[in-house]
């Protein structure tokens, strides 16, 4: 009975996780697609939404690999697991209320980390695996969307330079459709498939499926992708206007190349098995499509904001998920713990965002 | 530590993802200089230069068209 409580709170938690990452991460793919009225919000939301949907359903390699070569293994338990979806929960909506984009898979790497540091010490986190997927990726991304954007600019500006404005504005805005919509799906693949891994860890652990042969039950499938489409529709606004025009003002054609770059760097990246994050990259391409026209046209005060959100992420979030795990074992090895833990976090986040509910909207669609 | 890093990856990664995006915004690009430069060589008369730049055009696009279907077939297929 106690052991079926925690299995279902941690489905609960990992929808809940799916859900701020869609909305953590809607920007990556619209932003510069709202920013340069290529589309209107509500119209941008709703295509992102619904490809994340459908991505979600196109690759079912099981991303049980989340936490694989970063932690042991064998290490792992469900409270663990839960504690880590804690900690990456709160660094998303922390990250969130500060309008800071920041990547929701590094979040859920520190938040395992660190319940597992607490709960196993330090012998059961592998540091390599940490450099390997969350160190050197981190400075690839930006980097390398930043140079590509830049080039991708300064190439768009010399062949259509002298063209009507009204003619390549439009057009641009009608490209910023297909690659935000790229961006939509390649997020789709990506993201939910991390959601189903967890789940169907959760499951394996508490034996509803076989660990040497199982397949992804259609339940877990369409509640992750449910659940991420839901957050993607929901739209994180705050972060949508940091993208889209708090790093630069920018046109159409910024906007295609910043989203054009960004794609191929994730894309390529991904065919290449090194994945990416697509938050770390669109932020780079959109500071190197401004920085190519004019190098003062980036606020580099926001970025410099958003390189520090990068830089705290597997920190904070680990520090947040090994505090999530050591309350928990307060209450000893049952599911005693994880229902408090669970309640807790469910009556702060009640308190922080009642009192926003009722004062209204911070920042909306139209904003 | 450094071992375990695949540099192999990321050299292909350095090269290979500029000239991906390079050809996103050097297609693209070309489909728009294609079919406004046509258009003006039609407005002025100039029928063989339209259609030359008509051609850039859908060179440009077709181009754009297959990096699109290239970028869909490792979404779907990785």
């Amino acid at each position: 009975m106690g052991s079926d409580l925690v299995l279902y709170i941690v489905v609960a938690t990992a929808l809940a996780f799916d859900f701020t990452n869609g909305f953590h991460d809607t920007a990556n793919a619209i932003a510069t697609s709202i920013s340069t009225r290529a589309m209107s919000p509500r119209a941008a939301v709703l295509m992102s939404a619904v490809l994340n949907f459908a991505g979600a359903f196109i690759s079912l390699q099981v991303a049980a690999t989340v936490a694989k070569g970063i932690v042991s293994p064998e290490a792992i338990t469900q409270t663990i697991v839960f504690a880590g979806l804690i900690g990456a929960i709160a660094w998303n909506l922390a990250t969130w209320w500060f309008g800071l984009p920041s990547s929701s898979s590094h979040a859920l790497i520190g938040g395992i980390v660190g319940s597992t540091f607490v709960a196993q010490g330090a012998s059961a986190i592998e540091g390599d695996g940490i450099v390997e997927k969350v160190i050197i990726p981190a400075l690839i991304a930006p980097t390398l969307a930043f140079l590509v954007a830049g080039l991708a600019i300064l190439v768009a500006y010399w062949v259509v330079g002298r063209q009507r404005p009204g003619m390549v504005n439009r057009s641009y805005r009608l490209g910023q459709l297909v690659t935000g919509s790229m961006f939509s799906l390649a997020h789709g693949t990506n993201d939910a498939q991390k959601t189903m891994g967890i789940i169907t860890l959760a499951l394996i652990a508490h034996g509803n499926l076989s660990p040497d042969d199982f397949a992804v039950p259609t339940w877990v499938v369409v509640s992750s992708a449910s659940a991420i489409a839901l957050g993607t529709y929901t739209g994180g606004w705050r972060i949508i206007r940091t993208m889209g025009s708090r790093i630069i003002k920018m046109d159409p054609a910024q906007g295609f190349s910043a989203q054009g770059a960004g794609a191929a760097v994730v894309l390529t990246a991904s065919h290449l098995g090194f994945p990416l994050s697509t938050t770390h990259v669109i932020s780079g391409g959109i500071m190197g499509a401004g920085a190519a026209k004019r190098l003062s046209a980036v606020r580099w005060g926001v970025a410099g904001n958003i390189a520090l959100a990068w830089v705290l992420t597997l920190p904070c979030s680990a520090a947040i998920g090994g505090l999530a795990y050591a309350l928990t074992s307060l209450f000893g090895a049952g599911a005693l713990g994880v229902v408090v833990v669970g309640l807790l976090v469910i009556g702060l986040l009640g308190a922080a965002f009642g009192s926003r509910l009722r004062r209204g909207p911070a920042i909306t669609a139209e904003a | 530590m450094l071992a375990a890093i695949e540099w192999d990856k990321i050299g292909q990664l350095l090269w290979v993802a500029p000239v991906a995006g390079l050809a996103v915004a050097v297609s693209f690009a070309m489909l728009i200089a294609g079919l406004a430069r046509a258009d003006d060589c039609r407005r002025a008369g100039s029928g063989v230069a339209a259609a030359a730049y008509t051609a850039l055009g859908a060179l440009g696009g077709l181009a754009f068209v297959g990096v699109f279907v290239f970028g869909l077939d490792i979404i779907i297929n990785k």
